[in-house]
């Protein structure tokens, strides 16, 4: 949260009155007014603007890049920060990590023309008598961002049907139902 | 309608053209993706997503590291700390204000600790920083050295700010951030910014006087 502190601060007036850091962003956007290009405390105040003007362009335009080790060393922490992954039970002494089953649900949502997949969550519907001795089925929640104009209730359908036989043909999960939730919409062309 | 039996993968079916809101497309490379999807997936625990969304921030978020530590090695150190704690942290992103502002946040409070901690156990570095590269569009080596002197001044007299006023100068003047961003990035009001970036100003203005 920002803090407001004492007037020690503040940016203290020119002797003309006019504040200095305003002095200098009328400089730098090119629009000094007639008073600013003609009083002396507003001329020595921009003409401190000119003189860095050039090598803080020049500063702020050199190429400084991280080398790719970086990013390498953050994601491989990432990857062992991850949590013991949650499983979905397939079957007997057979389990799915939930975060892969989502990803892969998220990728059919994905495949779809106008919609682009945000969250994923699966639930595993337990057994009322806990035998587990067939796969447990599945129930999915899903948030998606859709392009504005997409007939919602068509692609919904289809990536519905979709799922349910990405659950079935390809994750070994049956997906009793998929819930899914149009939170946001874009307007631009894919 | 859309809702067929559908049989194999979507993209072996033919785009229809009488449905092109249900037809199958090519799935968008992640760089294809808008800042707030990939934002809800990495929340949602894709660690691609993340890495998509720190690949995308991670030179502005090591430019100003660099450019606040006065050192490129600290400013790798910072960077590597600042991304695995946003990943840490993204779950507590609520999008109040931007994502890049919350990843400048975390940047430049880590910069702050790491200038805390040598604040104690040496002096801020005065040297060349991080230095400047030859300039290949200089007419004259003569003046290609000039340029080098002058930026390698610029450097040790952005070094020698105070911390709080390298900070804010840093992000309006290099990476052209608005007084409010900033103010939210650093938690200063914006009275204090606008006084620490003229202070900064006007101290940068005197110690390179002598350059003109």
């Amino acid at each position: 949260m920002a803090v407001e502190r004492s007037g020690a601060e503040r940016v203290e007036p020119l002797a003309c009155g006019r504040d200095a850091a305003d002095v200098w962003d009328h400089a730098e956007a090119g629009v000094l007014d007639e008073h600013e290009l003609t009083c002396p405390h507003c001329m020595r105040a921009h003409a401190d603007h000119d003189r860095l003007g050039g090598l803080v362009a020049r500063m702020a335009a050199e190429p400084l890049r991280p080398p790719p080790s970086v990013l390498e060393q953050v994601m491989g922490a990432v990857v062992a920060d991850l949590r013991p992954h949650e499983l979905l039970a397939l079957g007997p002494d057979a389990w799915l990590g939930r975060p892969t089953a989502e990803a892969a649900l998220r990728h059919v949502v994905d495949t779809m023309d106008g919609l682009r997949a945000r969250r994923c969550r699966i639930e595993q519907v337990r057994a009322p008598d806990g035998s587990g001795e067939d796969p447990a089925a599945v129930w999915v929640r899903v948030t998606v961002a859709a392009r504005f104009g997409v007939d919602l209730a068509s692609v919904t359908a289809r990536v519905r049907q979709m799922m349910i036989s990405a659950g079935d043909r390809t994750l070994g999960v049956p997906i009793a139902g998929v819930d899914i939730l149009v939170e946001d919409l874009w307007e631009e062309p894919e | 309608m859309a809702n067929a039996q559908v049989s194999g993968p979507p993209a072996a079916r033919p785009p229809g053209p009488g449905v092109p809101s249900a037809r199958p497309a090519r799935v968008p490379s992640r760089a294809a993706l808008d800042e707030t999807t990939l934002v809800v997936r990495a929340q949602d625990g894709d660690v691609g997503a993340f890495e998509e969304l720190a690949r995308r921030h991670q030179n502005a978020l090591f430019r100003v590291a660099v450019r606040v530590l006065g050192d490129a090695t600290d400013a790798e150190d910072a960077l590597q700390d600042a991304l695995v704690d946003a990943w840490r942290r993204i779950g507590t992103f609520r999008g109040e204000a931007a994502f890049s502002t919350w990843m400048y946040r975390i940047v430049t409070h880590r910069c702050t600790a790491l200038v805390r901690r040598r604040r104690r156990t040496e002096p801020l570095p005065t040297d060349d920083g991080p230095g400047a590269p030859a300039d290949d569009r200089s007419p004259t080596p003569e003046r290609a050295a000039e340029v080098d002197a002058e930026m390698a001044a610029l450097s040790r007299a952005v070094a020698s700010l105070p911390e709080d006023q390298r900070t804010a100068w840093v992000l309006r003047e290099l990476e052209g951030l608005g007084y409010s961003e900033i103010s939210q990035i650093t938690g200063a009001g914006e009275t204090a910014v606008r006084g620490r970036i003229h202070r900064a100003r006007g101290a940068l203005a005197e110690r390179m006087r002598a350059w003109r």
